[in-house]
């Protein structure tokens, strides 16, 4: 691409170290550590919030909130936990992994990436100053209108909520182009979609659903703001506005959405069991297969959770019938996992322990789960605490247990340095325990009657006990997440290495250094088989494994493409500066105070500013090379 | 095996040794030699009429955009008319229009936008999005009444 | 079809990719799937509530098919000039591209226009995006889609500035496809946009009330 002189206002950062250097990074393993530790951060924050939930629910008639602050609580705790933690340490995996376990030397658009990560930081710095500026939103975390209209909310809290998920959708399908782009380009030479690690055939379904769902939960924010903001009908009563149409849309990309959240977890698993069952997957193509499908059906199956709304028998049925049926590939998967265990020379560390934990779990999980695809069953669980555990137990005892086992598994990789096994340990125990004494009582909870979302409960009816339980068993998760935080501090304080290969691995991402050099490849590999690396330290396996012969294997014949000098993108400032813009002038919609002449539409000033803001960093990006001359 | 049902069944579903589901792969996993016709190199490329005539694997000339382009205009004059005639054509009105509004939206995403020319993986991947929101929506229409009235339950 | 000769594929870049597709135009393709639901949600919303206003004004009351007709044949005669001038670059005839680049911009700024123009009328006899549900979801549905026509001028308009500066040949004939996907994709949204809000959203949901009838026949 030729260059064009172009008033640049800011040069190009240089040095590869201060913060400055964090602003402008376009490494995908520096944006990966920054979604890590900003998930890992909103983590604790909706832990807090759930720690205050379960201390207000600890006994009958309590008043440590009032019912105003605990709406406000379980909004932001669901919010939180979906879009501020799961999504985004997914998306750390996805950053770290994906491109050294196809063998690349960065993703395909690394400004892009780094675009991704600060607007979803703005988004979300910008959703939590809610709690500071007039109150957080307080409608659910699926925010049903019309409770979320101007009548019933009137406060900015949902205002803030709508657009600032709205700014959260930006970020995620900037990602998710990103990594469908460089899963599907990006791989090295031999390596066929069928020969990718299960990890990056999850996260290619993850983000082609992302990159199909997001619109639609857009489009449902945009009419949701402009109703709010603008004072349009879309969800408007009075005015014919229907507010099942919100449902349909939310659910529409709120299903998918589910399977976004679990399916990297349980890619990460399928990457784990092998490894420490020291043997391949057991059928690697029904577990991909099982994937896509997931990924498929997952659009067919939204109105199960309309059931109750009363959409008829006809489409109840047919919704019930997709939503059993959903539970065929999910089971096809955990047979798969249990069938990779079996007769392996298990090595039930810390990383293998989070992995049987997360099948556990799933597996209860998932069996609450079909128990409510039945709309006359599902009438008596609907807003009920049985809901509240069925899907605590996939979205905690699958996605969190999962996205764990995945960091203790990755650790040496990125830090160089082995978490404790130890203390890790501890953490595991602690954590499952505490994890079923705050959830498994809640499938009691909600046969019993007690319904979710409710501030306080009156003493006698029965659910004091199990309330209590719960909240203790908060506690014990409370307890197992610190002592993951001192785990971490005391490894990072340790001074003892970890091998390039600490755990004799399958995968690509072990045969570079630890932890990995910003080219990642020296030499780009040469893939010839599933596991290739497995193979290439054990290629007397590979018959008996692959049923491929052994002589065909050839110890890896390096590319010497890159050999010489490896042209890295420089980084850019312009990612952060588009960032911000856009930001601002999604957030000037909160802010309305100029009139557009001839009409009465409010034009919100704010945003001017931002488009301006935004388009400076556009015209710097698409303007400025991707690679510096004379660069590093 | 000759019949198309057995022969998408075995493209779909039959795993040989390297790929399902038609997804592309690496230049140098390729099996088969490209473009191989009966005769081996040796005889002309077998081309069917409609390759011929839609330019396929290549780019067209701007004769065939333009005429393309006048086909378009036509087919739009024709969705004008047709409007006009509204009542007399009832009930068929509906689906005519949105089959004409298909074929536009073929042409162009075909011809205009190269579809016809490009990697089969570009078809994959937009006509995923299309189709599932094609699907989606006609579910919503059909759930909140819009398509067909309710079904009568006896009470 | 001698000279239909495959420039484009002569990049360095796509060699290295492993579906032979560059990245960039794999990337606008993901996101016009996307797109895809996008308007497919908006449309959807407008076809809820299809009917479903309690007070006018109706769309049979405002909407003007013969203009309409008008700016849906400039749209569509854009997407031609924008093929032609995507020719014209990757056989490197650079002042047909320039000429018809530049009809490009021109013809969708017409369309922008004949919309600017459709919005006023409709404001002055009283439609609003406040008025009814016709006005809210007609607004923001074909307001978004103007605002996806806008973005892809400007777009366009860069790529004249390019062209003018002479970075814009058949080697970087991408730059220009890209731009060029854009901006098919707002137009086959329009024509979508053309049919079902204005050819059978004017014509007072008689079809659909007839397929209703029938199939009322039908069940029973």
């Amino acid at each position: 691409m030729t260059t064009i002189a172009f008033p640049t206002l800011i040069s190009r950062p240089t040095s590869y170290t201060g913060l400055w250097s964090w602003i402008g990074t376009v490494d995908h393993k520096r944006i990966g550590t920054l979604y890590g530790i900003t998930a890992f951060l909103y983590f604790l924050v909706g832990g807090i919030e759930a720690l205050v939930i379960r201390a207000q629910l600890a006994q009958a008639e309590s008043d440590l909130v009032s019912p105003e602050v605990f709406n406000q609580l379980f909004t932001m705790h669901g919010t939180t936990m979906v879009f501020l933690v799961v999504m985004p340490m997914s998306a750390a995996f996805f950053n770290w992994m994906v491109p050294l376990l196809i063998g690349a030397r960065d993703v395909a658009f690394p400004r892009l990436n780094a675009f991704s990560y600060w607007t979803f930081l703005a988004g979300s710095i910008f959703l939590n100053l809610s709690f500071f500026l007039g109150g957080a939103p307080n409608a659910g975390w699926f925010g049903y209108a019309n409770l979320t209209g101007s009548t019933y909310s009137p406060g900015d809290g949902v205002t803030f909520w709508a657009l600032g998920l709205s700014i959260l959708g930006v970020a995620s399908l900037a990602a998710s182009f990103n990594f469908v782009v460089t899963i599907l380009n990006m791989r090295a030479p031999g390596m066929g979609l069928m020969k990718m690690p299960v990890f990056v055939w999850m996260a290619l379904v993850t983000n082609i659903l992302l990159a199909l769902a997001m619109p639609v939960i857009a489009v449902a924010l945009v009419q949701l703001s402009l109703d709010r903001v603008w004072d349009t009908n879309f969800f408007n009563p009075a005015a014919g506005g229907d507010p099942v149409l919100w449902q349909h849309l939310f659910w529409l990309f709120g299903h998918p959405e589910v399977y976004i959240l679990i399916l990297p977890a349980m890619g990460i698993v399928s990457e784990v069991l092998p490894v420490f069952s020291r043997k391949p997957l057991f059928g690697y193509p029904a577990v991909v297969f099982a994937g896509a499908v997931i990924g498929f059906m997952g659009w067919f199956v939204w109105s199960h959770h309309m059931f109750t709304v009363g959409l008829g028998p006809a489409t109840n049925s047919a919704f019930a019938i997709s939503t059993m049926l959903i539970a065929v590939p999910t089971g096809v998967k955990i047979f798969n996992w249990i069938g990779t265990t079996w007769g392996g020379k298990l090595n039930l560390n810390t990383s293998m322990l989070f992995s049987l934990g997360f099948i556990g779990m799933f597996i209860i999980g998932g069996l609450s789960g079909v128990s409510h695809a039945s709309p006359p069953t599902d009438a008596q669980q609907q807003d009920t605490y049985y809901i509240v555990a069925h899907f605590h137990y996939v979205l905690f005892g699958g996605a969190i247990l999962g996205l764990f086992s995945g960091g203790y598994y990755w650790w040496p990789k990125m830090t160089g340095k082995r978490l404790g096994e130890g203390l890790g340990k501890l953490h595991f125990w602690l954590m499952l325990i505490g994890f079923n004494l705050t959830f498994g009582p809640m499938h009691w909870l909600g046969l019993n009657g007690m319904p979710r979302r409710i501030a306080t409960y009156a003493d006698g009816l029965g659910w004091e006990m199990s309330n209590a339980i719960a909240s203790a068993g908060a506690l014990l998760l409370a307890i197992s997440v610190l002592i993951f935080i001192i785990n971490v501090i005391r490894t990072i304080s340790s001074t003892q290495e970890a091998e390039d290969d600490p755990w004799d691995a399958r995968t690509l991402e072990w045969s570079i250094p630890s932890p990995p050099p910003a080219y990642n490849f020296a030499r780009i590999p040469q893939v010839k088989s599933l596991d290739d690396f497995w193979y290439t330290k054990h290629p007397e396996l590979l018959h008996d494994e692959q049923g491929v012969d052994a002589e065909v294997h050839e110890p890896v014949e390096e590319d010497t493409h890159g050999g010489g000098s490896i042209h890295l993108p420089s980084m850019s400032y312009y990612p952060f500066v588009l960032s911000i813009g856009m930001v601002i002038a999604i957030a000037g919609f909160m802010q309305i105070n100029v009139e557009l002449p001839g009409t009465n539409i409010q034009f919100p000033w704010l945003s001017a500013i931002g488009i301006v803001i935004g388009m400076w960093g556009l015209m710097g990006w698409s303007m400025e090379p991707v690679t510096e001359e004379g660069g590093h | 095996m000759a019949n198309p049902i057995s022969k998408a069944w075995r493209k779909l579903f039959y795993h040989d040794g390297d790929r399902y589901f038609l997804l592309p792969q690496v230049a140098s996993a390729q099996p088969e030699p490209p473009n191989e016709g009966p005769f081996g190199d040796a005889g002309p490329r077998a081309v069917s009429w409609f390759t011929r005539i839609t330019f396929g694997g290549r780019h067209a000339t701007p004769f065939f955009y333009t005429v393309i382009g006048i086909i378009l205009a036509v087919l739009t004059l024709l969705e004008v008319w047709l409007f006009t005639l509204d009542d007399l054509l009832g009930a068929t009105f509906v689906p005519l229009m949105l089959f004409l509004a298909l074929a536009k939206f073929i042409v162009v995403v075909a011809f205009f936008m190269h579809l016809r020319f490009d990697k089969n993986l570009l078809t994959l991947v937009f006509s995923s999005g299309f189709v599932i929101a094609i699907a989606v929506f006609m579910i919503l229409l059909t759930v909140q009444g819009k398509v067909a009235p309710d079904p009568v339950i006896a009470p | 079809m001698a000279q239909a000769a495959v420039v484009q594929d002569s990049h360095d870049e796509i060699a290295d990719t492993n579906t032979g597709i560059s990245n960039r135009k794999l990337l606008m393709w993901v996101f016009l799937a996307s797109d895809c639901l996008f308007f497919g949600s908006f449309i959807a919303t407008y076809l809820v509530y299809r009917n479903e206003s309690v007070v006018g004004p109706y769309p049979n009351e405002v909407l003007d098919i013969p203009i309409t007709s008008v700016s849906t044949f400039v749209l569509l005669m854009s997407s031609l000039a924008m093929v032609l001038a995507l020719n014209y670059l990757q056989k490197d005839r650079l002042g047909l591209t320039r000429f018809w680049i530049l009809a490009v911009a021109a013809l969708g700024l017409v369309f922008l226009g004949f919309q600017v123009v459709e919005f006023m009328t409709f404001v002055s006899e009283g439609l609003t995006i406040h008025q009814n549900l016709f006005g809210t979801t007609f607004f923001i549905l074909t307001g978004f889609h103007g605002l996806h026509v806008f973005v892809g001028v400007l777009w366009l308009l860069g790529m004249a500035f390019a062209h003018f500066k002479g970075s814009l040949t058949s080697r970087s004939s991408e730059d220009l496809e890209m731009a060029g996907l854009y901006w098919h994709f707002v137009d086959i949204v329009w024509i979508v946009i053309f049919t079902v809000i204005y050819l059978i959203g004017f014509s007072d949901g008689e079809g659909i009330e007839t397929i209703e009838h029938a199939a009322t026949i039908i069940g029973g």
